[in-house]
């Protein structure tokens, strides 16, 4: 090769055509210019000096011509033609969407799965609202599920108030947004889905943390019954007859055979409540009359009624009423009953739920089965 | 009528052809079609179409070392390449007669 004296004349030609393919993917150049520089000298040995331009065109053109037919488009189309895909992969999307819209709209009787949609967005706009107070309910009274209408500051009218207002707040939102400006509904879209991923963010942290709560109530000494009683109020139950007289050593029990425990294991006083087990059965009490077993599986107690705790648990401690046959209606310290109207402490419900909370039959066998 | 717009169109049919009997280099490629009468083929054209045939399998290649100059890559016809060559032969030739009929039709009338 070194004897063709048009060596420089083909390194040049050479270099201007791999220039002027600089903008392909390496490989494909590469690919294109593997016969290139044989070629060259084929032609130039056969033609002689000067004779690639006139033979071959400017290297330019001859590049054109090369990748025009090896399929690779014109120079700076291969950027556009990644743009090209790019568009073609999002009208393909928007296809795909436009059949699903077509067929799941169908599926419901619309013609469009948007109508659906948009028929459902009042729907929206009220939901919007009822998690929103929910979730501020949370926030406001350290996440726990108070049930449909959330509470504030342990306050149900409050929290239905709030409630009524976010709601009706969320739809002027709604209402207004539709018929505003494109803007607006677009950043009342994203704002939309924000708050969304927001309140499922929210809610699974709301679950994983009551489920805390009451599992870090149980080990304190601040005792809720293991199924969603909350005893954050009460201190301790004092129960009644039907007469309105006390009953001693009541034990409460729920529809499964579990102890309800509510109250305050310490008493006034300072010392341990006699109504819990924690006397009766030492350090085993909270454990087993949970139900408990560190939290991996349910532990029945042997005897749930001999290990349930006894109402009052503190007997030492007076009672809202010193009500018997011969005293109806004195008042106790801390209520006050209308005097000499009925036998029954109009305070209370405590007594007549009595009877119905206390497992008459066997309990133990019911026991078993519950599975809350 | 400029010949090089309708070369463009049947150029993977005249490489196809070139090919059928005899496997052949990049210039002994442009220098059989030349030798066929397409004197306008352009040699950045054939090159062009030969790395397109062998993209798309139609081709395949093997290197022949020579003493006497630079080795020369070969290209062949491979099976997908015969079937590509007799289908495009068909519609080239029904194509061909369409526009006989057509012409004759107009040099008679």
């Amino acid at each position: 090769m070194n004897e063709n004296p048009n060596e420089a004349e083909v390194a040049e030609y050479l270099a201007e055509v791999r220039g002027a393919l600089d903008d392909l993917p390496a490989a494909s150049r590469a690919e294109l210019l593997e016969d290139l520089g044989e070629h060259l000298r084929e032609v130039a040995a056969e033609e002689g000096a000067g004779a690639l331009r006139a033979r071959l065109g400017e290297p330019a053109e001859y590049a054109a011509e090369l990748r025009g037919a090896a399929g690779l488009g014109r120079r700076g189309q291969a950027e556009s033609r990644l743009q090209d895909r790019f568009a073609a992969t999002v009208r393909h999307g928007g296809e795909v969407a436009g059949r699903l819209d077509l067929r799941i709209g169908r599926a419901f009787g619309y013609a469009r799965a948007r109508d659906l949609l948009h028929a459902l967005r009042p729907g929206w706009w009220v939901l919007r609202g009822w998690v929103t107070a929910q979730l501020l309910s949370g926030v406001h009274d350290s996440a726990s599920w108070h049930g449909f209408v959330p509470h504030f500051g342990g306050n149900a009218v409050v929290g239905a108030v709030v409630t009524v207002a976010l709601i009706a707040l969320s739809v002027w939102l709604g209402r207004r947004t539709l018929d505003g400006p494109g803007w607006s509904r677009r950043l009342m879209l994203g704002a939309s889905g924000l708050a969304t991923v927001g309140a499922i963010a929210l809610a699974c942290w709301g679950v994983g943390s009551t489920n805390y709560v009451y599992a870090d109530a149980t080990a304190s000494s601040y005792p809720t019954d293991a199924y969603g009683y909350s005893a954050g109020d009460i201190t301790d139950v004092y129960v009644y007859d039907q007469a309105g007289n006390p009953v001693p050593q009541a034990r409460l029990f729920d529809p499964y055979g579990y102890p309800i425990q509510m109250g305050d294991p310490v008493c006034q006083d300072g010392r341990d409540a006699p109504g819990t087990a924690a006397d009766r059965a030492g350090d085993d009490a909270y454990g087993g009359l949970n139900g408990y077993d560190s939290g991996d599986g349910l532990v029945q107690p042997d005897d749930p009624i001999a290990r349930a705790w006894t109402y009052p648990l503190c007997p030492q401690d007076p009672g809202p009423f010193r009500a018997g046959p011969g005293a109806i209606g004195q008042p106790g310290p801390a209520a006050t009953p209308t005097p000499g109207s009925t036998a029954t402490p109009p305070a209370t419900s405590t007594p007549t739920s009595t009877p119905k909370a206390t497992p008459t039959s066997t309990p133990t066998g019911r026991h078993r089965t519950g599975t809350r | 009528m400029d010949s090089t717009q309708l070369l463009k169109g049947v150029l993977d049919l005249a490489v196809l052809a070139v090919l059928r009997d005899e496997d052949g280099y990049g210039y002994d490629i442009v220098r059989r079609l030349r030798a066929a009468g397409l004197d306008e083929v352009g040699d950045a054209s054939v090159y062009g179409t030969l790395r397109r045939l062998f993209s798309a399998g139609a081709l395949t290649t093997y290197v022949v070392p020579s003493e006497e100059g630079p080795h020369r890559k070969y290209y062949a016809l491979n099976k997908a390449g015969r079937a590509q060559l007799e289908l495009s032969a068909k519609v080239w030739g029904e194509f061909a007669k369409s526009m006989d009929n057509l012409l004759e039709g107009t040099v008679a009338a």
